[in-house]
Order: structure tokens, then sequence, then C-alpha cells
């Protein structure tokens, strides 16, 4: 029974985590239509620079802030990329876009171990600073928690801005119809970018806060990038309310996968992905989409 | 006569809204049917949904007495139904020549071939030149698809219709981006090549004249319903009809 | 008509090319005819690739999986246990990297372009996780090396036969060509060419999209396999990171970088990067950053790859005349 709590919990954590990226991923996509392939290096920026920031304001109060400025970095690297390079490939045929955010992520993922070399980096210490608590008689780490508030505070931030604001809404309308929303006057271009540093921003927050529980390492891009992916072709592109489920799918297999079936425990997330897709191709809440 | 293309209460809707709403139609063999209506009268959702495009929410469809409900497209290509798109829908990386080919070839069965040349096909190539020259293609059989002009892109679209033998045809504006002069000889060409070949035709236009000029029957839709159903002496007298079409060709 | 002339030239260049490799090993340095070899390898990868790229329309960020499936059953049969015979392990090889193709391709033909490429990238990670997991099979990260193989009972060694084992190379390199040329100039071939520009119309001609792109996918498995099965003796080793999708980064750029909307592209971009890379490799250790960067010009600046961007010149110089 306790073990089944730790079980339940890690998997909430991971799920939060996922959730952020996803959320960035797909973001980006409802609006700007493109497929961001550097998404993943993007979480692994972030958690360097998280890593880095943690450990230089480590005795001080300032420590937490690490966190937001790691992810407002990353926004803005996401900008940058976005005015950069990916602006001038949305009309052409998406297998360039594809091949561009490709060729991107590979330089990002280099660079990113060229400044920062090969070894992990590790800051436990704020992860054991933030304490335990006891959860049915044994102690759970407190740190996971305080990522679970806070991607709750972040997921009803983004839920407040996209539906209680004009830019949300400006954001929603673009990505509803980028045409009609240029004919009335929008300005198309700064929404693009707009959402490209907040979907960045969020893939930067997620790689940071994983950092004091694991380690900023190399490798990680990839697997975000992929599980991202399958999050949302589980709960279909586009949707927020699918993210959210697909991350708590993905989170609880995870957690009860590495517990229970450490050498199989990724192949059962592609089962389910596998499964998913053959059931229903468009994921469990993706919009209809036609032949072809 | 016989009817070719029943449809019993076909409704589609897209999310809350109702696109088609159960629309019941008879096409009889070797007829031409006009359908006409203002935009968004949901005629292009109708083909879609008769061609295999978009499966209807509602209702059934009947071609040559089968069930062809929510069946996907190709497979309603090879019991013999076969449709022009509104926005001509090419090959762009392809010749003229291969995109009619390729449609003949699969008309021939033969697309499952993975040896044989293309070109040695005599057969093949021969139908596909007969077919060129019936729209005027002939000459431009060479250029890629994508250096076609839109009105020739548009013929492409209707030759490549035509080439796989269909029993009953699906036209979505053929003369739309023609210019007016052209209009008349193209559409001519079609009424031609369909009254030859005894091909049942289900036609979208928005050119009044032109489609008081071959149809058999006229079928008015408007918001989803058809609202008027007969010949064009009928339909040329009815008020309802004139009030909706106002504005229209 | 300028486009005829081109032709005849055309055809010349094709011998010239086929004499240049036939003459390789007369050049005497075991260093070029390793090269070569591998040059040829990626190319016929990237001509299986270019099937489904170049032919079909459908971008795979996956394909390392079914080159890596082939290098690693060529390994396993020859290392792990022994069998040696070349060509029946190059069949077994080519047979599951095939086999596995038809279930991935099942899965993932049916669905958009953009989905296509994200879950060919996923099951590609998936056995690069798998090969990790199954360390005791796979090796794990240090991977497998590949003893050499026979042939007709002899001993065949990449390493100290590197003439006989670029003719070999040769052989199927050349049967792939054929082959290919022939699937492509097919009706097969036309219509796959007819899904990648208007699937909708493809269909709505009584093609069965879905189906057909899965065939591609099966043909390109198929090559991948060989290519990887016949790389396996001659890189002497196996390792995870062909599971990588850094990896499967290496066979797009090549198709692209030759062109992939011709023939002939994937084939001579194949070659250039195989020399360019061997070059770079030795400059530099920052081979993904430079990767990545031609990826990025490329997507920007040269979509049509090299041989696609003269074969665009030369073709409108024949339509003006």
């Amino acid at each position: 029974m306790i073990e089944m709590t730790r079980f339940i919990l890690d998997g909430f954590f991971y799920a939060s985590i996922l959730f952020l990226i996803s959320s960035g991923l797909t973001l980006i996509f409802s609006v700007a239509g493109i497929i961001n392939l550097t998404h993943g290096a993007l979480y692994m920026l972030g958690a360097y620079v998280a890593a880095v920031l943690i450990k230089m304001l480590i005795d001080t109060p300032y420590a937490i802030l690490a966190f937001p400025l790691a992810a407002f970095i990353i926004g803005l690297v996401g900008i940058a990329i976005e005015r950069g390079f990916i602006k001038w490939i949305y009309e052409r045929e998406f297998v360039y876009q594809l091949l561009l955010t490709f060729g991107l992520a590979l330089v990002l993922s280099d660079v990113t171990r060229i400044v920062f070399g090969t070894e992990p980096i590790y800051v436990t210490k704020l992860y054991i600073y933030a304490g335990t608590i006891d959860i049915l008689g044994s102690p759970y780490p407190v740190y996971n928690f305080i990522v679970m508030v806070v991607t709750f505070l972040i997921g009803g931030l983004m839920w407040f801005v996209m539906f209680k604001t004009r830019a949300g809404r400006v954001i929603r309308a673009c990505a509803l119809d980028r045409e009609m929303s240029e004919a009335i006057g929008i300005n198309t271009s700064k929404v693009f970018a707009l959402t490209f540093f907040m979907g960045s921003a969020l893939a930067g927050i997620s790689g940071a806060l994983v950092v004091p529980q694991s380690a900023a390492m190399l490798g990680i891009d990839a697997d975000a990038l992929i599980e991202s992916f399958i999050v949302i072709v589980i709960g279909g592109v586009g949707s927020i309310k699918g993210a959210f489920i697909g991350s708590l799918m993905i989170g609880l297999i995870r957690a009860f996968g590495i517990a229970l079936f450490p050498e199989i425990e990724l192949a059962i997330v592609y089962l389910v992905m596998a499964t998913v897709l053959l059931i229903r191709p468009r994921g469990l809440f993706g919009k209809e989409y036609r032949v072809a | 006569m016989r009817e070719v293309l029943v449809t019993k209460g076909l409704t589609k809707f897209f999310e809350d809204f109702k696109a088609v709403d159960n629309v019941n139609l008879i096409l009889y063999e070797g007829t031409i049917t006009s359908l006409v209506g203002p935009n968004g009268a949901g005629k292009t959702t109708l083909l879609n949904m008769i061609s295999g495009v978009i499966k209807p929410t509602k209702g059934k469809i009947y071609f040559m007495g089968k069930d062809i409900t929510g069946l996907p497209p190709y497979k309603i290509v090879k019991m013999g139904i076969a449709r022009g798109f509104q926005l001509p829908s090419v090959c762009n990386y392809l010749t003229t020549l291969d995109n009619v080919r390729i449609a003949i070839l699969s008309h021939m069965g033969k697309v499952r071939n993975l040896f044989s040349p293309v070109d040695k096909d005599e057969e093949a190539y021969n139908k596909a030149i007969e077919i060129l020259k019936t729209f005027g293609l002939y000459e431009k059989r060479d250029l890629l698809a994508q250096d076609l002009s839109h009105g020739d892109r548009k013929l492409l679209d209707v030759a490549m219709a035509f080439a796989l033998e269909p029993k009953l045809i699906l036209l979505d504006e053929p003369t739309s981006g023609v210019s007016t002069s052209e209009k008349g000889k193209i559409m001519s060409t079609i009424e031609r090549v369909i009254r030859e070949r005894g091909i049942t035709a289900l036609i979208v236009e928005h050119d009044m004249d032109i489609v008081f000029s071959y149809s058999d029957r006229i079928v008015v839709m408007h918001e989803g319903k058809i609202i008027a159903d007969g010949k064009p002496s009928e339909i040329k007298s009815d008020k309802r009809v004139e009030s909706v079409l106002l504005g229209v060709g | 008509m300028g486009l005829r002339e081109n032709l005849v030239s055309y055809k010349m260049l094709l011998i010239v090319g086929l004499i240049i490799l036939l003459a390789i090993p007369l050049l005497g340095s075991t260093y070029i005819d390793f090269l070569l070899s591998m040059a040829l390898i990626y190319a016929i990868w990237a001509l299986g690739y270019n099937f489904l790229l170049g032919y079909t329309g459908l971008l795979s960020f996956g394909h390392g999986a079914y080159f890596g499936l082939g290098a690693y059953t060529v390994a396993m049969l020859v290392t792990k246990y022994s069998f040696r015979p070349f060509l029946p392990v190059l069949a077994t090889a080519v047979l599951v990297s095939t086999f596995f193709g038809a279930i991935i391709g099942y899965l993932c033909a049916r669905h958009v372009a953009k989905y296509f490429a994200l879950l060919t990238l996923a099951f590609s990670q998936l056995f690069y996780a798998l090969t990790f997991k199954l360390y005791h099979w796979t090796g794990g990260s240090d991977g497998i090396g590949v003893k050499p193989p026979d042939l007709f009972g002899i001993k065949f060694s990449a390493i100290e036969n590197p003439v006989g084992y670029y003719y070999f190379t040769l052989i199927f390199f050349l049967l792939s060509v054929y082959t290919g040329w022939k699937i492509v100039n097919s009706p097969f071939g036309k219509a796959l060419q007819a899904i990648r520009d208007n699937p909708l119309k493809a269909e709505a001609i009584g093609i069965p999209v879905k189906r057909y792109k899965w065939y591609a996918f099966i043909i390109s498995a198929m090559y991948s396999g060989l290519a990887g099965a016949l790389y396996a003796p001659l890189f002497g080793h196996v390792v995870p990171d062909l599971f990588h999708f850094s990896f499967s980064g290496e066979v797009l750029f090549a198709t692209l970088l030759g062109g992939h909307r011709i023939f002939f592209g994937p084939i001579i971009g194949a070659i250039i990067f195989t020399i360019a890379r061997s070059y770079i490799t030795a400059a530099t250790i920052y081979w993904p950053l430079v990767l990545g960067s031609l990826l990025v010009v490329t997507a920007l600046f040269f979509p049509h790859g090299i041989i696609g961007t003269i074969y665009v010149m030369l073709r409108r110089r024949g339509l003006q005349r």
C-alpha cells in the first residue's frame, strides 16, 4: 500500500514534468503548425542553465529564481530560433520544416555539449534541502510535491492567459485560422514569436524542475522529445486536455514501469502508444482530420 | 429507368454545424443532373460523402443497389464512381501524360505491377493519348502538371476522372477558373463524352446558363437541404428557387 | 529538344560512373576501397530511403532502425552464434529488417505526414532503448564486434580482403540500383509519385493510398536492412547508436544533399556525404554540430539538393527552347 502510494506520487511527478513539456510542444503546433523538434534540446538546455544558476546561487535565498530565469532564457532562445530560422519556412513544404528543426536540434544539442561539457551536473543539495514529508509512515520528498504544485500553478497561469487575456484570445484566433486573423489586422508574425517564447519557456522550466531530482545531462533531449510527442499523439495534437490526460497516463506508466519492470519500462510506453494509435489514429482527444 | 445512385436521409454534421440535412437523391442511368445552390449549401460535402472522402453522420448511399456508405474512396472508385474536384487536384510533379496514364493504369488494375516499365505499356499509352486529345491537352502532354495554366489543370483533373471509365461521374464546378469564352467549349466536350459513353453525371455548377443548356434534371440545395428537384422547365418557374439563386450565375 | 540531348549525355555519365566504380581498386589504396565500400552502402541505404521520401513523400526520422537491425542480425549470427555463411546471413538480415519494417510501417503509414515522421522516430528510439536494456543479448553500449563471415566456405574478411569486399558490395549496389530503377518506373512507382504529389487525388483514382504507403515502407526497410548487413563486416563493430535519431539524420541528409526528386540524387549524395564525412570527422569532434548546420542550410537554401538543382536548371533550359 505504501509502495502503491509512492508509485502514484512518482507518477504524478513525472506527469507534471511531461505536461509542461508537452503543452509547450502542442501550443507551438496548434498556433504555428510546426512540430518543433528542437523542443527536446531546449528542455535539456533549460536543465543545464538551471543547474548552473542554482549552483551559483545555492547558498543564497535567490536560488529559487534560477527556475523562472532559466525558463525566461530558454524562451528567448526559442524566439531567436523562430525569428532567425523558422520564420523563413512557414510557407514551405513541411518536409523542410521538419528538416530544419531537426538540424537545429542537432546543433543546439551539440552546442550544449560543447558549452557545458559531457559530465552531468547535479544539484541534489536543493532536493535534500526541501526535506521529506511523511506519507503513510514513509518519507516522501517534498520537492516532488513542490513540482506538482508549480505545474498546477503554471497550468492555471496558462489557462488564465489563454482564456482571460486579450493576448490569449489573439493567440487562439491565430491557432484557429491564420489567414482570417491576418485579414482582421492581427500581426501573426508577433504572435508566432510570442508562442515560441511561451512554448520554449515551458520546455525550459520543465528541464529546470527536473534537475534537482535527477541531473542535467546529455541525452535527455531525445527522451524528452519522444515522450512529449507520445503524450501528444495519445492525447491528440492541439489539445491541452489531451496533453494533460496523456501526461498522466505516461507518468503513471513510467512510475509503475520503472519500479516493477525496469528492463522493459520504456517498451511499455511505446506499446501503449502503438495500441492507442491502432484503435484511434487521431489520439484520444484529437480533432478529426480528413482522408490522406 | 435504372437507379444508379440512391441516397437515403444523408446527413452530415461538422461539430454543431449541419452541412447536409437529410438528403434523398436518386440519379437515373445516363442522365446529367446539375446540382446548384449558393455557396455553403452543402454541395461539395454531398459529393465528398458519395465519393467516400467523408463519412456521413447519418443516412445511406447506394450505388447500383450496393451499400457504399462509409467505404474508403479507392474502393468506391473501383466500383465505378469517379470525381473531379473544385480546386483542380492533379499531381504536380508528374507530366500531364503521366497524370492521365496513372489513372488509366489504376483502372486497368495494373498499379500493383512492380517491374515492367510504364513507358512500354502501349495500351495504357494509347488510351491516355486518346483522352488527352479529347480534352485538348495533347500538345501539353510532356509538361509537368504544375506548369499548366489553371484552366488546363482543371481539365486535367476532369480528364483523369474520365480516364477511369466510370459509370457515375461527379464533377465539382468543372468550368470554374476557365475563361468565359472557353466555358462553353469545355462543357460541350464534357457533355459529349458523357452522352457517348452513357455515363451518369452529377455536376455542381454555378453558371445557370450552362446548367440549363445540358441538364436533364436540376437539383437545388440550400442550407444543406434539397429544396427543389426536377426538370429544367420546372425549376425555371419555381419561385422559391429563384429567390435562393438570385445573385448566382 | 534540349531535354533529349541531356538524356544522351545522361547515359554517358552513367557509363563513365560505372567504369570509375569498377576501376576504384586499381588505385591500390586500402583506405579508398574501404571508403568507397562504405559510400556504396550508404548509397543503397539512401536509395531505399528515397522510395519513401522522394517517391512517396514520406519523411522518416527512424530509418537507422532498419539499417541497425540488418547490422545487428549479421553481428549476432556471425559472432554470437558462429553462423558464418555470408549469403544466408545477408538474406536473414534483410528478412529481419523487412519484418520489423512491415510491422512498424503498418502502424506508421496510416497517419498523416506529421505524425508519421515522429512515429518513425519514436520506434527507432525504442530499438535504441531496447538494445541497451537487453544488454546480455545485444552487448549493450559496448555493442558487438563483427567476426568475418565466410563466402562459399572461405573466410571473407573486409580487413584482409578490401578489394574483394568492395566488389561484393558493388554487386549488391548495382543490383539495388537496377531493381530500384525498375520499381520507380513501374506503374507502382508512378502510383507512389501520385501519392506524393496528391494523396487525395491518388485515392480518387483508385489507388489504396494507405496500403501503398505501407508497401513503400517495406521496400525501403528492405534496402536499409541490406545496407546495414553489408555495413557490419565492413565496419567490424555494431553499436546502439545506429538506432539513435542522429544516425537516421545522416541518411536524410545524404538523400537531400543529392536531391530527393531524381533517381540518382540520393546515390550521388550518399557518396559525397560519406567521403566528406570521413574528412570532416578526422578534422573535428563537432560532427553533430556540422551535420546539424548542414541540414539547416540545406533546408533553407537548397531544397532540391545538388543534383536536383542542376536537374531543375537543365529542365528549365530544355523547356525554353
